[in-house]
């Protein structure tokens, strides 16, 4: 009821308030779908309630703003499907559509209650996410640009990005650094997130901090496991992408999950689905590399040894050759040779009746005459 | 003589055989040829043992230091 003052006729705020709750509240009766972005999700985790930011952007611009609110087991079931759906949580920053309805309270004005959100639709933006940085390092010709980096036949030096406590890193130490392992490797940590949204700021720092010094080090590994598949659309992230594809050192990625390949891994130099696995790639150029010296270092003994077994035929048979030629011997099996005037006598239309011959034997020489000629 | 290479010798001994081969040398030049053929072939035999001995060293001496090392 309006109370009157002064000739003024007014209402109390909270009588106006309600009057609008009422108006709004018969106007909106029924749920409805909103397609918006969840510019900051404020969820408090002692309370389960969350307060969303939701925005609409033109041109990176807001030009629509209101909150929301989603109550404790709203949440839980919604978050539960969208991990299952979406291998993410709800979280900042993405589009979402939302089913709501209008809600107006005295104390905390306008806001859209979020009873259930589609998790397909985020899961196509994420997946439109994954297919634009796509596009997007392939326009710009540097899709292939970390894969052509060689990586040294032996990368010895290793910068790592994981978590210390993590299991992925420790599953590739153990490999790494194992005592039956003949071969030294240097690695160094370099810590950072590795999923979810903080990861990409993390990621560049980290690189940034290897790419200061880049010299010591022959490769980078990105090694995170035994996170599940959760949260991993950040390797989709454009920015990092395009970090790593253009990253002056190799990158060598072992993020294990097993849903789609990230664009990240994609485009780095080398990929392997578990830390395991990128640990046994490493060792592997290792053993490889060994085993062709080995085979190399035998190889050119046989090869000498056969050369020098050629060769000694060779002479063996140049010996056989030369004794056969050398009169001497021919001499010895009873063979002469005779000579007119210095020149070997080879057939007997060569003399005539009265030439002197020499003949030699192995033992010395005779001189006689042609008496007749047949 | 002592300068030449292997090669070289055993270039020179194939010549003096071909040269033999084909008998159109006195019997004089013959044994002069046989000779230094005798001679070239005795050098040429003791450089390939040398040679042989010589790998054989290598070999042991890698194979002996590759078992130190692992």
């Amino acid at each position: 009821m309006a109370k009157e003052e002064n000739g003024i006729k007014y209402f109390t705020l909270l009588e106006a308030l309600r009057s609008i709750q009422k108006t709004l509240l018969n106007r909106y009766t029924s749920s409805f779908w909103v397609k918006a972005e969840l510019m900051k999700l404020n969820h408090y985790a002692h309370s389960g309630h969350a307060y969303p930011d939701l925005v609409e952007k033109q041109d990176n611009k807001i030009v629509a703003q209101i909150r929301a609110l989603i109550w404790k087991d709203d949440f839980d079931r919604i978050n539960s499907k969208f991990l299952s759906t979406t291998k993410e949580p709800i979280k900042d920053g993405i589009t979402v559509l939302i089913y709501c309805r209008v809600q107006f309270d005295a104390l905390y004005g306008l806001s859209l209650r979020i009873i259930d959100i589609d998790p397909l639709f985020t899961l196509g933006e994420l997946e439109k996410e994954r297919l634009d940085t796509i596009r997007k390092i392939k326009e710009e010709g540097i899709w292939d640009k970390n894969k052509r980096l060689a990586l040294p036949l032996l990368p010895q030096r290793l910068a790592i990005i994981s978590v210390e406590t993590s299991k992925g890193y420790s599953d590739f130490m153990n490999i790494i650094h194992q005592d039956k392992q003949p071969y030294k490797l240097f690695t160094m940590l370099f810590p950072s997130l590795l999923q979810g949204d903080n990861a990409v700021e993390s990621l560049l720092i980290a690189l940034d901090a290897i790419e200061t010094v880049k010299d010591h080090f022959d490769a980078v590994l990105i090694i995170r496991g035994g996170g599940g598949d959760i949260g991993l659309a950040c390797y989709n992230n454009y920015e990092l992408v395009k970090r790593i594809a253009t990253y002056p050192l190799p990158i060598l990625t072992g993020i294990g999950h097993s849903t789609n390949e990230t664009v990240s891994e994609m485009v780095s130099n080398k990929t392997a689905i578990t830390p395991t696995e990128l640990a046994d790639l490493i060792i592997k150029r290792f053993v490889t590399f060994d085993q062709q010296l080995k085979d190399i270092k035998q190889n050119l003994f046989n090869i000498a040894s056969r050369r020098i077994e050629r060769e000694t035929q060779t002479l063996t048979h140049y010996q056989q050759i030369l004794q056969l030629l050398d009169p001497k011997n021919l001499l010895k099996r009873g063979y002469s040779i005779s000579y007119l005037q210095d020149r070997i006598i080879t057939s007997a239309s060569e003399l005539q009746k009265g030439d002197q011959l020499i003949t030699l034997f192995s033992d010395g020489k005779v001189i006689s005459t042609v008496n007749d000629k047949e | 003589m002592e300068t030449k290479n292997y090669t070289e010798k055993f270039e020179e001994l194939t010549k003096i055989l071909k040269e033999l081969e084909r008998g159109d040398i006195t019997i004089d030049n013959m044994t002069l040829k046989i000779q230094q053929a005798l001679v070239l072939l005795d050098e040429c035999k003791e450089s390939l043992s040398k040679v042989n001995e010589d790998v054989n060293k290598i070999r042991e001496e890698i194979n002996s230091a590759n078992e130190n090392n692992i």
